[in-house]
């Protein structure tokens, strides 16, 4: 047999053990076992082209590493209740679950075009408890300036002066800044409190018990116009 | 209509320009070309159209331009293949001959990127350098390839040394890793954020261990990294909002003492630029007669959302923690006295009067300031440590070049 040939069936045998065994690259173990089988069993290096093309081999053997892939990435987001962000894994499964795929190219535009739709979806999801996180302190200090106790001289300008000018100032950029920048990632964005505080991904990221939430998500209406 | 800055778009845009400038120069042409140029284009459009940078990055997102343009030029490129492919132009020798050509430039690139960022690198820092450390193994890699093995031999021998997974950036992660346990620790970052990375640290080794070929697989580490951040996010958040607060409330108490004293219608606290005589007095009848009032409420706070009250503050982690770090903002001696005002800074009645402070606090907390004992001395320690950390991988002078003295 020739040498060239026999670092090849050794190769293809490599990349095989690289999976064996492995119970989450059990695709791609099968395609690579695919692989290796054609070209062990070749007399010749050139036989080896007309195996790989007419089963498609290299191209399944993408499809499986992508599955497999994209499998463990699943069951990793949906372990961390990260729902959105399992989103792109749960379609690229699925439709390679449907489609058959013909070509590498084909392969990863499909995997681009899944990603890009899905990464959208994740800034969505989460700017509105960025924007809430950003203003807690703020609210705080509104609620603060309105309740402090303090002497007559400075009453009228802490108690009603402050947090009147702090929430005009926190209408006219939700107005003119953060409304238009958030719409402009999608133009139906709007803020929503349920999501914030029923969504674990979201609730997990606000230190403060739940009675201190919801006070908050009244004073951040009032504050943003809301 | 404003376009966006071209500070902004051209360090966006011109990795794309660049590629686009390469084909057009190697006169590829067709349908997938044409996409690839129009997505440009369009990137163009929207960098003129678009009024600021959040606008225009929302936009690149939504129409999905740059994975457009990646997706057709990879077409452009496989195409190129396929085309010289049949015309007999790819053989193992090419195959080979491309592969060590492209980890010669990859040498290239870094040791040119390390020369223009850190000028004063010394040998010894170089061999600490992350990217650096992947030299040795690039070279490694070259030499076997041009040793007179044959193309299958030399991938096999990639994957069996574990050189595949080291050009995946395996190699470089934990580097990364131990350098912000480092950093962290020296600077006087919060114990949940160390562990955490600790924890990425005790993964990484664990799982390279149990590896075929001694390096963890990329994909599962930077799940498992992502699983640990996603742990210790929600503690890092409550630690860091009660320190905020228990921080404020010992802000308030020190700024009502230091309102009393006779430095403060010269401290920028109360003068602020531009104000006048009679604006600095009411600022500091402001303090005076206001901060009583408002620490109640911030005290307030701190117990309904996490419990604490004024007593609780120093038994708490968070404040063992920062009060023994080198960080801590306060001189002992302030702090002791922040401590003792705190019985004295309360409203009372209605309408609401405030007492001074004692006059002996007033005393100490002058002495103080005149005596320049109001800092925590340590501060310096720890900006000396973040500046040697930061000189160690980044070169000699590399702090001082990028953040100032």
């Amino acid at each position: 047999m020739d040498k060239l040939l026999k670092d090849y069936i050794k190769y293809y045998e490599t990349r095989m053990n690289k999976y064996k065994g492995n119970p989450n690259y059990k695709n791609s173990y099968e395609t690579e076992k695919a692989l290796y089988e054609a070209i062990a069993s070749c007399e010749k290096l050139e036989d080896f082209k007309d195996k790989v093309e007419k089963g498609n081999l290299a191209v399944r053997n993408g499809v499986a590493l992508v599955k497999d892939k994209e499998k463990i990435q699943n069951e990793h987001y949906n372990k961390l209740k990260e729902f959105v962000r399992a989103g792109a894994s749960k379609e690229i499964l699925e439709t390679l679950e449907k489609k058959e795929i013909k070509t590498a190219m084909e392969l990863a535009n499909l995997c681009t075009e899944i990603e890009q739709k899905h990464h959208l979806k994740i800034t969505l999801d989460e700017l509105g408890t960025s924007q809430f996180l950003y203003d807690y302190f703020i609210l705080e200090n509104i609620e603060v300036w309105q309740n402090a106790e303090v002497v007559n001289e400075f009453k009228k300008e802490i108690n009603e002066e402050w947090p009147n000018d702090t929430i005009n100032e926190g209408h006219k950029q939700w107005k003119e800044q953060i409304l238009p920048n958030n719409r402009a990632w999608d133009p139906k964005w709007n803020m929503d409190y349920n999501l914030i505080f029923n969504e674990e991904r979201h609730r997990r990221k606000i230190p403060f018990p739940d009675e201190i939430v919801k006070k908050r998500f009244e004073q951040h209406k009032k504050y943003r116009g809301i | 209509m404003m376009p966006v800055d071209k500070m902004f778009v051209d360090p966006m845009l011109q990795v794309f320009r660049d590629m686009a400038a390469e084909m057009k120069k190697q006169k590829h042409s067709g349908e997938a070309f044409d996409k690839m140029i129009a997505a440009l284009d369009r990137m163009e459009t929207l960098a003129v159209e678009c009024n600021d940078l959040n606008e225009f990055n929302a936009k690149l997102i939504q129409e999905g331009l740059q994975a457009k343009f990646s997706m057709h030029y990879g077409e452009v490129m496989s195409q190129a293949a396929e085309k010289s492919s049949k015309a007999g132009g790819y053989d193992d020798n090419t195959l080979m001959q491309n592969t060590l050509r492209a980890y010669e430039d990859a040498i290239t690139r870094i040791e040119e990127a390390e020369k223009v960022q850190f000028e004063n690198i010394t040998d010894d820092v170089r061999k600490i350098k992350p990217s650096i450390r992947i030299v040795p193994v690039l070279r490694k890699i070259i030499e076997f390839g041009k040793s007179g093995v044959s193309y299958p031999e030399f991938l096999t021998k990639m994957i069996v040394e574990g050189w595949e997974k080291a050009m995946e950036g395996v190699i470089v992660v934990r580097d990364g890793i131990e350098f912000e346990i480092e950093f962290s620790k020296d600077t006087g970052m919060i114990p949940p954020y160390i562990e955490m990375h600790e924890e990425r640290l005790k993964a990484f080794d664990e799982m390279a261990k149990k590896s075929a070929f001694g390096l963890p697989d990329s994909l599962l580490f930077s799940l498992k990294s992502q699983e640990i951040e996603h742990k210790y996010k929600p503690i890092i958040a409550k630690w860091e909002a009660i320190e905020q607060r228990w921080m404020k409330i010992l802000e308030l108490l020190l700024d009502w003492l230091d309102a009393y004293c006779s430095f403060a219608p010269y401290d920028g606290r109360w003068r602020t630029p531009g104000c006048s005589e009679a604006q600095v007095q009411k600022n500091i009848r402001r303090t005076k007669g206001c901060n009583p009032g408002i620490l109640k409420q911030r005290e307030r706070i701190l117990f309904e959302s996490f419990g604490m009250k004024w007593d609780d503050i120093f038994k708490h982690e968070t404040f063992k923690f920062r009060h023994s770090s080198l960080i801590f903002p306060y001189s002992e001696e302030r702090f002791e006295l922040i401590k003792k005002t705190y019985p004295y800074c309360q409203p009372k009645g209605k309408p609401v009067v405030v007492e001074e402070p004692p006059k002996e606090l007033i005393a100490e907390a002058e002495k103080l300031h005149s005596e320049k004992k109001v800092v925590n001395p340590n501060l310096k320690i720890a900006a000396e440590n973040a500046k040697k950390i930061y000189d160690k991988y980044n070169g000699e002078g590399a702090y001082e070049k990028n953040f100032g003295k």
